[in-house]
């Protein structure tokens, strides 16, 4: 067939010459809509010339009386524009329609391919070739659902002929696009089956995809080739069985660990959960757990994430390209949604490790309308800790636990409303020595109604309930004390999604601060602790959102968004005026204003435009290209570079402007070798406003003017993120490396109000290179072995250099602040996963994994503290939280 | 409250360690000046000093000497400064500062570099009203019961002057005796062990009687040991227009066996300081605090108020202060402390080499 056609072709080369008479010369005349093959019939009688065609070929066409007058060629011209058929004139008399061969051969090896690869192929065919009017556009809408739950798939990737056409929405809703024809058409999510159809389609038509979870995970890490036109620059998306085969720290799986090992994302300490992404700090991350923002991410001072990973559903992490719906905070967005309970049946599943348990169950209440998820962890350190026999005296009354726990209970209210309402908390008791207990807590509830207004308009109403608040209780009579710090922030949202060619997403937020930012209060008669609390700030942050994603054309997809935000500080409050010929010190007030309750004391506003684009190079690779404006009303206050129990958010208020930050990114993308790998380089630039950095010496806890002691400043990152992974086969794994830097500048009028004498200099997560490697060999279908290694540059610090007495009182002389850097960072972990069977339908799915945290024991620095000399002089440390090799056992199961 | 008591707890979890860093530093040296001039009288001292490297020892420091000094009033009366030791400096005895007037600190040292501050005015330094002091039993050193277990916490109430920024200083010396038995000295000899009494005992040891008699009155068995504040403290950020100063603070006094014996005796000095010289100790303060706490701590870059002439961007260390200064002071008698004291050890030594800062002449306050 091939050498036929070939021949025809180089025919019609030779003799272009004489052949342009014919199709140019007779004109369309018809008196009423004819179909092409009759019409081509007509011509063949009237005038000297023969049509060579396949019938079904030509079959949907039909001229128009509106194409009389034109010659033939532009009538075919114009009919078959779009299609698959080309025409040539062969020998003066013969015009010889043929297919494009390349699509057919292309559609041929996708679907010998879904056979090989064992995909579940369905044909279907929607509408009648004979009815098609060739050119016309045409709309195939559907729902993607869970199989096994019934509930819709948000995410999912609808592949057209191996590209990206579409993603399902909220509801699971989906629209293609598509000319009459056929097509391989894929469905996708991660840890699923792909669902593949070989479509025809010549009309408006539904297709309902279920799919099904996948039982058997050898190679589910990722969706693989649509990253090429999917992910948008600076996205990554986790996904829970994945993570719960990488290694982990004693066996518990961690989101925020996982994240950590994002390329672009680095952490200060050995077991800081806070992260630091693309040079910004732990505060500048925006953690939503089912729409609700939570403030402090982990337990037990960092050494485990605040989430149990077993009720999670989704975890979508952004750190560039951020879309419009999110805002308020600068670096990045983590936005993790919780599970829902299956609409079909009960099931469970739990873990038992050596630090905590947790179970999880879910399933209907009533089936197909209302369905519950329950989860709950408990640590039983306590237990641990009293077993331990040590030296150190206080130690045996010492206690560490901690607690999560969520509910999420969804109901049908009818075929297009639906109640969500998602619960969570969490809980963190320290008992320290010398009486001192610490407690903190985090709160989140949501109310969500999720309305489907019509097949391509969705809308959800949101009501939010946020709290984080921490306690400090001495029990020491002579101090005995209850320090109360505590945010709450109640939101509502309002969103809706368009789903069409122009995907549409719109809404407004609204969230209430009420900051207490301090209450101390004696507890004993002989405290000699005095009763102070720091006003309440209240303040009120909107913004109102617009994005739309579209394909400008088959390759360039586009996202462009804009968001709007206020930010209003209310009473009560008081300003104080600060003599502006001085530093900003208590003794410079000159005047103060007081605003009484609900009174505005001051507004700020931001645009916050979001632009993204990606464009398909080919089917391989692809160009990517992001730019986020964002703004940050509420700033963490900390001298301490990794996450410390104390923390102290501030809001924006007359003295502390909003932090605005500028993100440009551009990437590219590359599958490699039939997407067995991928490979991406990421290119970023972001510059920050208005950072806020200590004053040296600053107090910053009860202080009732935190004016005086931080310092307003700028901040700048830039760096390149470089990543290869392979995604398929046995052995699964990414390298990555990010060169980054991360410099702050605070360049006040006063001396003492500059750092480092203006200057630029490092951050305090400036961590210039970073090395992640990640594996996972299947030994066999249910055995994995996973590891991973992880380098960093030291973090900075600042040292004394030299000594020297006053008054007899010994005083060290500081280098320039973070001149100097800790010890680099590496360290090797290694996992033994044991998977029970994978077979289907079966009662009880256990997992044991074996971990070594640490392998070769290296005493990484966790922080660097000074000690006295015992001579009035301090001394630098180092502190190893872990310092030897950590090895675990944990059991998980599923029924 | 301070985040190093999570250490035990850490420690627990897994197995943590504390190393000393080793981290190469750059060392440069500095001047480093150590002056003070109060409304009292004279003599004022400077000081000045070479910076030591951080990990040497701060009791051997290089003094600088060989400086022309002199302290300048706003009027342009000079008052040169003498050397009596290498790198200390004194006024005449007369020479005092006096409220309301500026003075100024000029160096030029032997190398003919010149350093000098601004002209500082002298602020008045209110009044301690009160000194007061409480029992703190089983407040200090409960990770080690070898270590005295109870305490003394020394309060001031104290006032500045209405009308002026009132930025003060605190510090303190606190004085009490000690009885050592040097007579009680033995040593071997081939005979058996002998008597031994040290010269300043008094005594000497009598062969013939086989005892020890004495001779001339003990130089060295009752001492006076001072002690000083080893921390800063200032005045910290009140109400504005605030100008009282209560329960600040001062000192925790272990109760060992010595400190309380007799009875003991504290000062207290209130200073009045300028804005720059406040922002010094305040400094130093945080740095102090910092000490110990695991999380990154504050870092510190103290700043003085002594500016080289020759180059803007040397970096001189230390302060010139220019103080007005209030005391008060009181004794805390044996009877006041409750519970029983441990009774002093038997010392075999010098008081004077044996306790720091100690002499054998009964102050005049005694």
């Amino acid at each position: 067939m091939k050498r036929i056609f070939l021949s025809l072709f180089v025919a019609s080369f030779c003799y272009s010459g004489f052949a342009q008479g014919i199709l140019d010369s007779a004109t369309v005349n018809v008196a009423e809509e004819t179909e092409l093959i009759r019409y081509l019939a007509g011509v063949e009688k009237t005038h000297a010339v023969r049509f060579f065609f396949k019938d079904e070929w030509l079959e949907p066409f039909r001229v128009e009386t509106s194409a009389n007058g034109k010659s033939l060629r532009s009538m075919l011209d114009q009919l078959l524009l779009g299609s698959e058929i080309k025409f040539t004139l062969i020998s003066g008399y013969g015009v010889v329609f043929v297919k494009n061969p390349q699509a057919m051969i292309e559609h041929e090896n996708l679907l010998t391919k879904a056979v090989t690869e064992k995909r579940d192929i369905k044909i279907k065919t929607i509408g009648n070739a004979g009815n098609y009017s060739p050119g016309k556009k045409l709309t195939l809408t559907g729902v993607v659902v869970d199989e096994s739950s019934d509930l819709p798939i948000s995410g999912a990737i609808i592949l057209v002929n191996n590209r990206q056409a579409g993603m399902t929405g909220a509801n699971g809703h989906y629209q293609v696009i598509l000319s009459g024809g056929e097509y391989v058409v894929s469905f996708r999510y991660f840890n699923f089956n792909e669902q593949v159809i070989d479509l025809k389609i010549y009309a408006d038509g539904k297709l309902d995809i279920e799919l099904q979870n996948r039982p058997v995970v050898l190679e589910e890490v990722v969706v693989s080739d649509q990253a090429v036109v999917n992910r948008r620059v600076g996205q990554s998306t986790l996904v829970v069985s994945t993570m719960k085969r990488a290694s982990s720290f004693l066996g518990e799986v961690d989101v925020i660990k996982q994240i950590q090992n994002q390329p672009g994302v680095t952490t200060v300490g050995e077991v800081a959960s806070g992260f630091n992404v693309r040079g910004g700090g732990t505060d500048q991350n925006l953690v939503l757990y089912d729409g609700v923002p939570i403030f402090n991410t982990s337990h037990a001072l960092g050494f485990f994430t605040a989430f149990n990973s077993d009720a999670l559903d989704k975890v979508s992490f952004y750190r560039g390209g951020i879309p419009a719906e999110y805002g308020g905070r600068v670096s990045s967005v983590l936005d993790i949604v919780s599970k829902e309970g299956s609409n079909e049946k009960w099931q469970g599943g739990g873990g038992i490790g050596i630090i905590s348990s947790y179970l999880t169950t879910g399933g209907p209440i009533k089936k197909d309308t209302t369905n519950l998820m329950a989860s709950v962890r408990a640590s039983y350190s306590d237990w641990m800790l009293n077993t331990i026999k040590s030296n150190y005296q206080d130690v045996q009354q010492s206690s560490v636990s901690f607690y999560d726990a969520s509910l999420k209970l969804t109901h049908k209210i009818n075929r297009k409303t639906k109640l969500i309402f998602s619960g969570y908390t969490s809980f963190d008791r320290f008992s320290l020595t010398n009486d001192t207990l610490y407690y903190s807590r985090n709160m989140a509830g949501s109310i969500r109604v999720d309305r489907t207004i019509s097949e391509k308009l969705f809308g959800s109403l949101f009501l939010g309930f946020g709290k984080y608040e921490y306690k400090i209780r001495e029990e020491d009579l002579s101090t005995a004390f209850d320090l109360k710090y505590s945010i709450t922030y109640p939101s509502l949202k309002l969103d809706f999604n368009y789903d069409g060619r122009h995907k549409i997403s719109f809404g407004l937020h609204n969230t209430f601060y009420d900051f207490s930012p301090g209450e101390i209060t004696p507890t004993s008669t002989a405290s000699d602790t005095h009763y102070l609390k720091i006003q309440n700030e209240r303040s009120l942050e909107s913004a109102l959102y617009l994005s739309d994603v579209f394909y400008l054309n088959e390759d360039l997809k586009l996202e462009a968004g804009i968001r709007a935000s206020v930010f209003n500080r209310i009473g009560p409050g008081v300003v104080y005026q600060y003599d502006p010929d001085k530093s900003i010190e208590i003794e410079n007030v000159v005047d103060s204003v007081s605003y009484g309750s609900g009174d505005i004391m001051k507004t700020y506003t931001g645009l916050e435009p979001r632009f993204s684009a990606q464009y398909t190079l080919n089917e391989s690779s692809s160009i990517k290209f992001g730019y986020n404006r964002m703004f940050q009303y509420i700033h963490l206050v900390t001298n301490t570079a990794a996450v410390a129990p104390v923390d102290i958010w501030q809001s924006s208020n007359s003295y502390f402007k909003p932090q605005v930050a500028d993100q440009f990114s551009l990437g590219y993308f590359r599958n490699l070798k039939e997407n067995t790998y991928e490979a991406f380089a990421d290119f970023f630039y972001k510059k920050v406003q208005n950072t806020l950095d200590f004053k040296d010496g600053a107090k910053l806890i009860l202080n009732k003017n935190p004016e005086t002691t931080l310092l307003s400043g700028n901040a700048e990152a830039y760096g390149v993120e470089v990543s290869l992974s392979k995604i398929k086969g046995r052995l699964l794994g990414s390298v990555n490396y990010t060169f980054s830097r991360s410099l702050r500048k605070t360049n006040g009028i006063f001396d003492r109000e500059k750092i480092n004498d203006g200057e630029w200099y490092a951050s305090n997560y400036d961590q210039p290179h970073v090395v992640q490697v990640n594996w996972r060999y299947g030994i066999s279908r249910r055995y994995f072995f996973s590891g991973t290694f992880l380098y960093h540059t030291g973090r900075p610090m600042s040292l004394p250099v030299s000594a020297y007495r006053v008054d007899g009182i010994p005083v060290l002389q500081f280098a320039d602040r973070n001149s100097y850097r800790i010890p680099d960072y590496h360290r090797l972990d290694l996992s033994l996963i044991l998977e029970g069977s994978h077979k289907r339908k079966k009662l009880w799915d256990g997992t044991w994994i074996i971990s070594f945290y640490n392998v070769y024991a290296r005493k990484n620095a966790y922080s660097v503290f000074y000690r006295d000399n015992g001579n009035g002089r301090l001394l630098p440390y180092k502190l190893s939280v872990i310092g030897s090799i950590i090895p675990s056992v944990s059991y998980s199961f599923k029924f | 409250m301070r985040l190093v008591y999570i250490l035990p707890v850490l420690l627990l979890l897994v197995d943590s360690c504390v190393e000393k860093l080793e981290v190469p530093v750059v060392y440069t040296s500095g001047l480093v000046v150590d002056g003070l001039l109060t409304d009292e009288p004279g003599p004022h001292t400077v000081k000045l000093l070479i910076t030591s490297p951080a990990d040497k020892d701060l009791d051997y420091m290089q003094y600088e000497g060989g400086a022309e000094i002199r302290i300048v009033d706003e009027s342009g009366n000079v008052e040169p400064l003498a050397e009596t030791e290498e790198g200390i400096y004194v006024t005449s005895n007369e020479f005092r500062g006096e409220v309301g007037k500026k003075y100024q600190l000029s160096i030029t040292t032997r190398n003919d570099r010149s350093y000098q501050t601004d002209l500082i005015e002298m602020l008045p330094a209110g009044e301690i009203v009160n000194l007061s002091f409480e029992y703190k039993p089983n407040s200090i050193n409960s990770q080690d019961l070898t270590l005295p277990q109870h305490a003394v916490d020394i309060y001031l109430d104290g006032s500045g002057v209405a009308g002026y920024s009132n930025l003060l200083r605190w510090r303190w010396h606190g004085t009490y005796q000690t009885k050592t038995y040097p007579e009680k000295r033995i040593k071997k000899t081939e005979a058996g062990i002998v008597p031994d009494p040290l010269p300043c005992s008094g005594f000497v040891f009598d062969p013939a009687a086989g005892k020890i008699v004495q001779k001339r009155d003990c130089e060295c068995c009752d001492c006076w040991a001072t002690e000083y504040n080893t921390l800063a403290n200032t005045s910290k950020d009140t109400n504005p227009g605030d100008i009282s100063y209560n329960r600040i603070f001062l000192a925790r006094l272990p109760i060992d066996q010595w400190r309380f014996y007799t009875k003991y005796y504290f000062e207290a000095e209130q200073l009045s300081v300028s804005d720059e010289v406040h922002q010094f100790w305040r400094l130093i303060e945080a740095q102090q605090a910092s000490a110990g706490d695991l999380f990154q701590p504050n870092v510190v870059q103290v700043r003085g108020n002594v500016r080289s002439l020759n180059d803007p961007g040397e970096e001189v260390f230390g302060v010139f202060s220019v103080s007005a200064l209030s005391r008060k002071s009181f004794f805390i008698n044996r009877e006041e402390i409750p519970g029983r004291l441990l009774k002093p050890d038997t010392v075999i030594a010098d008081c004077r080499a044996y306790f720091k800062n100690s002499v054998n002449q009964k102050p005049p306050f005694w």
